[in-house]
């Protein structure tokens, strides 16, 4: 078993090489093909600065290059290990994007769990009490949840939470210029930051998950398995949790691993809110300015997050579901 | 036999089983009285949708929603009625005394636990046996159902095995706990010719050996001409006919049954077209007036459409519930 997946895991690495290349290539053509680059974008409006100025650092950056030129000179580099240093801060690539993703990596797994833990309970009480209380109040919360633009609900919480009560902060990761008398106090200075955004993200991926749980536990339950386990003298509870739970939750287990792609760019509206230091916000304010480098970068490093969510789903499926094998 | 010598196992007594639908009540099972032997198989038949499934179903309280037990009684051995037990009176009465072999094998065994997990799981909570023990009662299930090496396959999950194993996997999960009554839910439908053959052997070497009894629910005459000791006809959720399976093939006796086995094609013979039964199934929310299958019937006379009739005794332990039988019309 360990040997498969160790072979699975190299396996599927190899596989997402030529995914991850195709990545880049589109990526690299499409944000060349938009209008503008970097140089006109700071420069262009200034009357100051001469055409002959920016055609300079046109020629100087290689921007004047065929594309495809420009594409292997990027690639070589970043084969080199180098992602590349930013237009606009040249910071190195590599460095903004370190910083960046662990705030990111926090927002998306604290929502991501907070769901996790609200859905499952929610998701296997309305499917099994169906047309019941909790699963009508738990309806209305979910439509809700999927129909509220994740912007305004967390705009909203601002004003309730942070405005009006006064409990917790606006925005931020941390309170700046904070020094801490002990590394506890820096913790919880954080999570009083975290609440808000994981609650709005959480909610939202709660909603949706409920829904998800819902519906395949109510298809479990009418399986003949499930009636042959009560046929079996079971307590109802341990047909519930052991035999149709188990098998409820395997698509519940894509959806999660599926959402990571989605959450990490779902997260950008969420950080741009909530000012969140992540990697959301570094992708839109890169586009903005037509930061090659920096769009490129956070790309691939969302590229490669989003295979590695998948790979670790499928692991983690096959675990699950004795069906699949690693073959 | 004499009906009074053999002990009764089940005593079925006006059970009436309704769904509660928004066309209206479903009434699959209403006023079925019926009682099954110890060591006997008999053989509940009818077309889809008469009940039978429902009936079987109730013998251990697993009719699901919208569909509800509402009046009558099954005696379980004479006293106590399983309609009265609480839950958790009930879930020990589940697997131990009666189980259910269901229809489709690919689906009624849990696909993402082991065969042999499946088993223990009803060995340990019916029998003082745990871990090893339990196990190895599992392996004994499985060889009984002649599983090609028990100890590996009680390993395996179903999707690891064939269609026809794993009915013989589902049959050893019914029997692992010694019940007196498997209940058979047209236990070969599913599978291919000879698989089905096959389990139908197995099903009676094990009722030989083991002297538990079956209620096998099919609309498979074949299948029970095979198997059955007694044979009982349903239809719109009532027992029309009920009475042993050599006199219910020599001579059927409600104008239903006869339309049922005339329905078979007979070996041998070249026929160009099956006798077909006239009409549709009599709706289960409006059941025509008096007797139910009297739109069909040839030889439907005018109390036929006004009073429903009784099951009644035509000796040599055969009844049927026709006025035709009542009236001396017929004999």
């Amino acid at each position: 078993m360990i040997m498969a997946l160790k072979d699975y895991v190299v396996r599927r690495t190899f596989i997402a090489l030529p995914t991850l290349f195709a990545i880049s290539v589109i990526v690299f053509t499409i944000i060349h093909a938009a209008p503008g680059d970097p140089f006109q974008f700071f420069l262009g409006f200034n009357p100051r600065v001469s055409m002959e100025t920016i055609e300079f650092l046109r020629e100087k950056y290689h921007l004047n290059d065929p594309i495809w030129v420009q594409y292997i000179s990027w690639l070589k580099m970043l084969l080199s290990g180098n992602m590349g240093y930013s237009f606009i801060t040249h910071r190195a690539v590599s460095d903004a994007i370190m910083i960046r993703v662990p705030n990111t990596v926090k927002l998306v797994l604290t929502a991501e769990l907070i769901a996790i833990l609200l859905a499952i309970p929610l998701g296997t009480i309305s499917a099994v009490k169906e047309g019941g209380i909790v699963d009508n109040i738990s309806r209305v919360i979910s439509l809700l949840g999927v129909s509220m633009p994740s912007f305004w609900l967390g705009i909203l919480l601002i004003l309730l939470f942070a405005v009006r009560l006064n409990l917790l902060p606006t925005c931020g990761s941390h309170t700046t210029g904070m020094v801490y008398s002990s590394t506890w106090e820096s913790i919880k200075d954080q999570i009083y930051h975290l609440i808000l955004p994981a609650m709005t993200l959480g909610y939202l991926r709660t909603a949706y998950l409920t829904r998800l749980l819902r519906s395949s536990l109510l298809d479990v339950l009418s399986k003949d398995y499930i009636m042959t386990a009560r046929m079996k003298g079971l307590k109802e509870r341990v047909v519930i949790y052991k035999h149709a739970l188990r098998n409820a939750l395997l698509p519940f287990v894509t959806a999660i691993g599926l959402a990571f792609g989605f959450l990490l760019s779902g997260a950008v509206l969420i950080e741009t809110v909530f000012a969140w230091p992540g990697m959301g916000r570094l992708i839109v304010d890169a586009t903005f300015t037509r930061d090659y480098p920096v769009i490129m970068g956070t790309t691939m490093m969302t590229a490669v997050m989003v295979v590695l969510a998948n790979l670790i789903t499928d692991i983690v499926y096959a675990f699950l579901d004795p069906r699949i094998t690693y073959d | 036999m004499d009906e009074e010598e053999k002990e009764v196992l089940f005593d079925i007594r006006n059970l009436k089983v309704y769904y509660y639908t928004l066309d209206g009540v479903v009434k699959a099972v209403d006023d079925v009285s019926l009682k099954i032997y110890k060591g006997e198989t008999l053989s509940l038949v009818g077309e889809s949708g008469c009940g039978k499934s429902t009936l079987s179903l109730s013998l251990c309280r697993l009719v699901q929603r919208p569909g509800k037990i509402v009046g009558g009684e099954i005696l379980y051995k004479g006293s106590e009625d399983i309609l009265k037990y609480d839950e958790k009176q009930i879930q020990q009465f589940r697997g131990s005394k009666v189980a259910i072999v269901f229809q489709d094998p690919t689906s009624s065994l849990n696909p993402v636990f082991r065969i042999g997990d499946q088993i223990v799981e009803a060995i340990t909570i019916h029998q003082a046996l745990k871990g090893k023990e339990a196990w190895k009662k599992s392996y004994e299930a499985l060889s009984l159902v002649k599983i090609p090496s028990p100890e590996d396959m009680a390993h395996s999950y179903p999707h690891q095995y064939s269609a026809g194993m794993r009915q013989r996997a589902m049959i050893a999960l019914a029997l692992s706990c010694n019940p007196d009554l498997v209940i058979a839910d047209e236990p070969t439908s599913n599978l291919d010719v000879t698989i089905q053959a096959q389990i139908l052997l197995l099903l009676k070497e094990l009722k030989e050996k083991l002297g538990t009894s079956i209620l096998l629910v099919t609309h498979d005459l074949g299948v029970t001409a095979q198997l059955a000791d007694r044979v009982a006809v349903m239809y719109a959720g009532k027992i029309v006919e009920i009475g042993p399976v050599e006199d219910f093939y020599k001579k059927p006796l409600h104008p239903y049954s006869k339309a049922l086995l005339g329905a078979i094609p007979p070996p041998h013979k070249d026929v160009d077209m099956l006798q077909e039964i006239k009409g549709e199934v009599s709706s289960l929310v409006n059941p025509p007036e008096g007797c139910r299958f009297h739109p069909r019937c040839e030889h439907a006379m005018d109390i036929c459409t006004k009073k429903d009739p009784e099951l009644i005794d035509v000796g040599n332990g055969r009844k049927v519930a026709c006025f035709l039988y009542k009236e001396g019309v017929m004999k």
